[in-house]
């Protein structure tokens, strides 16, 4: 009756896990994760705190290389390609992936600054006008900041900010968004125009986002996958995984029963 | 355990739908009672307490309701809410039921059709256990009893088919009690529709436990 995770288009998935372990020195955080991501879908992954999603969110665009001690062992392709291979270089790999934070962290230039930055790195050489025009409509603060682009990007509120984050991760035209709990540091108004922008953008990225918030995990993603204790319990599509899960600790954490 | 306020509640809405199942349990039998005492008293007390299931049903909407809208609960919690709001309707039509059976008895006070009151009686004390078996089910998330609950009613339909062929059969000889037949048949009918509202209750077990829907009543 339902769209099953095994349905057509999870064969050439966005990213793939294959047997995927990772360790913050000698503790393991991630145990044998084998998961699907599809194109074009938003993909939340949920679980208790200290489960590993947000590790497992990190690993998709080398975010943890930057941790000492770190270590992953397993694959994970993206495009099917292995994106721990010595060949990759991680900061061209992250212009693919982008990632958002919890915490908005805009630079400390202006708001134009913030957005062309991050292309100017990866070789932008187009109209610069055009992009930060461009890239600010995307996130619908254009008309609210089109008379101060040269003020301080801190200047913002906290909801302007996180969508000025958002617009500076696809003004580098990312094919896949991270997002680590996007919205857990603003108020519901805000919160609910970035939950309209990961609803429009996943036509155009691949959007994969932590958060704790289970009500909006269910409202904005395609597919849900539960973590715990560092192990990818079920995933499946959301509909399904909220109506009917599987597996009964994932009925018991999305019940609020847990422990 | 997590969520305490939030299963306090929830066994208030189970607490509120066993009430109205026994209320309506208590009304069928009620009901049939007038029919077989010739109690008009007794009817008319059916009929007034329609009002009260009515009431209950809109009890239980409303606290399933609040909790929709303030908790959040998803899987089973989120269908057993939705279960409770349709059994609360299936449980109201029942009581409808239970009415009509009432209202027949008050028609039908002068009138002499042993064979089809004993019928009838047989029916309701079948739908009345069967109310009893399906809310014990529902109370106990039991699929299996819910079922067997369910196969109970075959014997109503049964009852109701043999209620007919009996009257026409009587009308064939007699055909001045049309007007009384008509009644009694009509009768029967709400009783075999009383049945069937408990097998789709039964039904709503097997989708609260597992999210599937069942036909019980092939």
């Amino acid at each position: 009756m339902y769209m099953d995770i095994n349905a057509p288009g999870i064969d050439a998935p966005a990213i793939e896990t294959r047997a995927m372990n990772f360790w913050y020195g000698s503790s393991q955080a991630v145990y044998d994760v084998d998961m699907k991501i599809r194109k074009n879908r938003v993909t939340a992954i949920i679980g208790p705190s200290g489960c590993g999603k947000s590790t497992a969110l990190r690993t998709f665009n080398r975010m943890n290389d930057l941790i000492p001690g770190t270590r992953v062992e397993g694959q994970i392709l993206f495009n099917g390609d292995d994106i721990y291979d010595s060949s990759v270089d991680p900061v061209a790999l992250r212009s693919r992936i982008g990632m958002v934070f919890q915490k908005p962290n805009p630079f400390p230039k202006s708001i134009r600054e913030n957005i062309l930055w991050g292309a100017r790195i990866n070789g932008f050489e187009g109209d610069p006008d055009e992009l930060v025009e461009t890239s600010l409509r995307r996130v619908y603060l254009w008309e609210e900041v089109k008379d101060k682009l040269k003020k301080n990007a801190f200047d913002l509120s906290g909801g302007q900010q996180q969508r000025l984050c958002i617009a500076r991760a696809i003004a580098v035209g990312p094919e896949i968004l991270l997002m680590d709990e996007p919205t857990s540091a603003l108020d519901p108004i805000s919160s609910g125009k970035i939950e309209d922008l990961m609803t429009e953008f996943k036509e155009r990225f691949t959007i994969i986002i932590v958060t704790h918030n289970m009500q909006q995990a269910g409202r904005i993603s395609d597919e849900t996958a539960f973590f715990l204790n560092g192990i990818l319990v079920e995933m499946g599509p959301t509909r399904d995984l909220f109506f009917n899960p599987r597996d009964k600790r994932t009925e018991s954490y999305i019940s609020g029963r847990f422990g | 355990m997590a969520r305490s306020n939030f299963n306090v509640q929830l066994e208030r809405v189970r607490s509120e739908i066993l009430s109205m199942a026994t209320r309506v349990e208590e009304d069928l039998l009620k009901a049939i009672q007038s029919l077989r005492d010739r109690d008009e008293a007794l009817a008319a007390w059916v009929k007034a307490d329609d009002r009260t299931v009515n009431a209950m049903q809109e009890r239980v909407q409303y606290l399933a309701a609040i909790l929709m809208a303030t908790q959040q609960p998803v899987a089973q919690d989120l269908r057993e809410l939705v279960s409770a709001i349709r059994l609360a309707d299936n449980l109201e039509r029942m009581g409808d039921y239970a009415v009509h059976l009432a209202k027949t008895a008050i028609k039908m006070k002068d009138s002499s059709w042993p064979r089809q009151f004993e019928m009838l009686g047989e029916m309701a004390e079948i739908g009345s256990s069967m109310v009893r078996a399906m809310i014990d089910a529902y109370m106990r998330k039991d699929v299996d009893a819910a079922a067997a609950c369910a196969g109970m009613d075959a014997r109503v339909d049964e009852l109701h088919h043999r209620l007919m062929a009996l009257t026409m059969d009587g009308l064939k000889s007699d055909s001045a009690q049309a007007d009384e037949a008509i009644k009694l048949i009509r009768t029967s009918g709400f009783l075999e529709r009383f049945a069937d509202h408990v097998t789709n209750s039964c039904e709503l077990v097997e989708y609260m436990v597992s999210g599937t829907h069942a036909e019980m009543n092939e």
